[in-house]
């Protein structure tokens, strides 16, 4: 697990983030949300060592995060790619491998490879890069955040600049490494990838954590009672608390609270037959906007 | 360690790569070769105007074994004709006469005698001179006569005294040979320094604006990197000089191949060009020079990087970058000029104070080098570039690591703080 707890940084009078603690479950899709200027960059930097905190601490698997660990166990994709253009794309590879601290080994030279083949860039590995589009740009910049086969990747607005069919075999690739185990930490403002791909997520605001959790878990403790109820006839009742949408065989109402909804469900039940009958959990977008627009976190 | 390997192999082999690296290794020495035999291939090429001067009403004056005789530069001879006439001959479209000079026109019994030469078009300034140096001695000649003083006599009174320059020790060289190779190493130190200092600093500002050193940095520390990119610059530097050194040793034989095939014309034998070569050879000791001026060359770059990649990493725009850079020129542009002022006189505390100045001593000092300097100078000079080198180094990497992730605002007085954290 990555910990980051009571983490401090100023820029001189200005307080980047305040004691902020965060808690990243190893082998997770943690999705580190908020708006700008929150301090999502300066908290990827400081996991990242570029920046010391001024207090607090970062932990992973309960031992301090070193420069070191941090050189051969982390891939960091930045929200600006940087890649050199006047290189070859296996050139920047091979640099990238070798400041990872990887030996340039005929086993890493065939990952790199088929990582190559995978995103359909075998073809283009002794171009130079700045020929390259800036789709394929992006896509060899990915590659260079993974062909050292980090424990935690930090991904920073990843999906930025790809076509449709290279988003989704990102997305299958960011999958694929859970899958293996690797903890994934996705930067993005997207929400509708974040619901998609998340396990977990911590929404910054104004440098301190907001809300954070499985994603699930973060969208009950939000949840607004909100319900929809579908019968196969007219409705032959009112719904209690307030009515959101109605037509005449479908209902979104919102009750105080649970026990409300169940009543009428058993209700209805007895008289209709039922088609659907589902709580109505907030999207992460509306979460988001609630958060950060609540007063007390302005 | 690792990492500044890493860097340091990037940046050379990516510079070693790059053609530019080539077309400048190439065309820099075969410019300054043309650039030396220049004056000698035009003045070849250009010798072939020829000037006619016609003298009109210098019967009185010029008797004709007085008139110079012809040459490829000029032809000069007398008319019986009236300057009225002469010139309506000139103005004629194939006219050869080039000009005229009216001897009606001297007043004799002023101290300076006034000629009128008139041509139809402008004259060259090269005509010009050539009339000129034909008419003085053909006019001194003449009030020669007129003073009654032989030509022995007058030869006598004029002749230049030549003072002959010894030195105690024969070996050292003369201020004329000394005065050329501090000039020259001038030159060469001068547009190295800037060109070095520069291209780091667009390295430096690229990584910047294209953010690629958010990725270096979660890799390597700061001083890493700087210490991996200036080392990388100063060996493709030193690379591209000992480029230059082997260019020259290899274009020697050329040369003299190609002086010796001119030899009839020029007057200059390959036997003449060679001694001149082994003469400089030891006059100057280059097997000492030419260390020297690597070691001064070395660590000139090495101060000058780390000035250019700090003013890069602190600056945020490309205009701030052009701005800050005037300033570091600055100390190249002072001690090229102080090394100019020390190769007409390089005995003045000037040379030596100039030389023990840091960031100017890299001119300075190789301007100073052909005439000689005592060896405890050249030692206190050189620890005091090399300490402050690594001395502005090391205050580079710091301003560096700070300024290196500012976006959207200048290094300012708020930051100070946090270099020296």
């Amino acid at each position: 697990m990555l910990h980051l707890t009571d983490v401090q940084k100023s820029f001189g009078t200005f307080s980047a983030l305040s004691n902020l603690s965060v808690t990243v479950p190893t082998g997770s899709i943690f999705g580190l949300l908020g708006p700008n200027g929150a301090g999502k960059t300066t908290a990827i930097r400081i996991i990242n060592s570029i920046y010391q905190a001024d207090s607090g601490t970062v932990t992973w698997q309960d031992s301090p995060v070193t420069e070191e660990w941090v050189r051969k166990h982390v891939g960091y994709l930045p929200e600006e790619r940087g890649l050199y253009p006047k290189m070859s794309v296996q050139e920047n590879l091979y640099f990238f491998a070798q400041i990872h601290r990887q030996d340039l080994t005929p086993e890493l030279k065939q990952r790199i490879e088929s990582l190559l083949e995978r995103f359909d860039l075998l073809k283009h590995a002794k171009k130079e890069l700045g020929k390259l589009s800036k789709g394929m740009q992006q896509k060899v910049q990915i590659l260079a955040t993974i062909l050292h086969d980090p424990e935690l990747l930090i991904l920073d607005e990843p999906f930025t600049g790809l076509d449709p069919v290279n988003t989704r075999k990102l997305k299958d690739l960011i999958r694929e490494l859970q899958q293996e185990g690797k903890t994934i930490i996705l930067s993005t403002h997207r929400m509708e990838q974040v619901e998609e791909l998340c396990t977990n997520i911590v929404l910054i605001h104004q440098g301190q954590s907001v809300l954070q959790g499985p994603v699930r878990e973060v969208k009950t403790q939000n949840r607004t009672n909100t319900f929809i109820l579908e019968t196969d006839s007219d409705l032959t009742e009112t719904p209690p608390g307030t009515i959101l949408e109605q037509s005449d065989s479908r209902v979104k109402f919102q009750v105080e609270n649970h026990e409300h909804a169940q009543t009428f469900l058993a209700s209805i039940l007895a008289q209709q037959s039922v088609l659907e009958f589902r709580e109505v959990l907030p999207t992460l977008e509306e979460i988001f906007i609630q958060q950060v627009n609540t007063p007390d976190h302005d | 360690m690792t990492n500044i390997l890493t860097v340091f192999q990037r940046e050379y082999l990516s510079r070693i790569k790059d053609k530019w690296f080539w077309i400048t290794t190439i065309l820099v020495p075969i410019g300054f070769v043309v650039v030396t035999l220049l004056p000698v291939l035009l003045s070849e090429l250009g010798g072939s105007s020829q000037t006619n001067l016609v003298l009109v009403g210098s019967e009185e004056y010029v008797p004709d074994e007085f008139l110079p005789e012809d040459t490829d530069r000029i032809t000069v001879s007398t008319t019986d004709q009236s300057l009225e006439e002469v010139k309506t001959e000139l103005q004629q479209e194939d006219s050869e006469i080039t000009a005229v000079a009216d001897f009606g026109s001297i007043n004799p019994e002023t101290a300076e005698y006034q000629i009128r030469v008139i041509s139809d078009e402008t004259l060259s300034l090269m005509a010009e001179g050539t009339i000129q140096s034909t008419l003085t001695p053909l006019i001194q000649q003449i009030r020669l006569q007129e003073e009654q003083i032989s030509p022995q006599q007058a030869a006598r009174l004029s002749s230049p005294i030549t003072p002959q320059f010894e030195r105690i020790n024969a070996d050292d060289p003369s201020a004329g040979q000394a005065y050329a190779l501090a000039y020259g190493i001038g030159i060469i130190m001068y547009f190295i320094l800037i060109f070095y200092g520069t291209s780091i600093m667009r390295s430096v500002q690229e990584e910047k604006k294209n953010r690629i050193v958010e990725i270096l940095l979660a890799s390597m520390r700061p001083f890493e990197l700087l210490i991996g990119k200036i080392s990388g610059v100063v060996a493709i530097g030193m690379t591209q000089v000992l480029l230059w050194l082997g260019f020259v040793l290899l274009a020697t034989p050329g040369l003299l191949y190609l002086i010796g095939d001119r030899a009839e014309s020029t007057g200059v034998s390959v036997e003449v060009v060679w001694n001149q070569v082994q003469e400089i050879s030891v006059t100057f000791n280059l097997i000492t020079l030419i260390p020297l001026f690597l070691a001064y060359l070395f660590f000139g770059i090495l101060s000058y990087a780390g000035i250019f990649s700090a003013i890069a990493a602190s600056a945020d725009s490309d205009s701030d970058v052009q701005s800050l850079s005037g300033i570091a020129i600055i100390p190249i542009v002072i001690g090229f000029m102080t090394a100019l002022t020390i190769v007409m006189n390089p005995e003045t505390g000037v040379a030596f104070w100039g030389s023990m100045i840091p960031l100017i001593s890299p001119l300075t000092m190789m301007a100073r080098l052909p005439f000689g300097v005592p060896g405890w100078e050249i030692a206190l000079s050189l620890a005091i570039l090399a300490l402050t080198s690594l001395g502005l180094i090391w205050l580079s990497a710091k301003i560096y690591r700070v300024g290196i992730l500012l976006y959207g605002e200048r290094l300012g007085w708020k930051h100070i703080k946090a270099i020296w954290k």
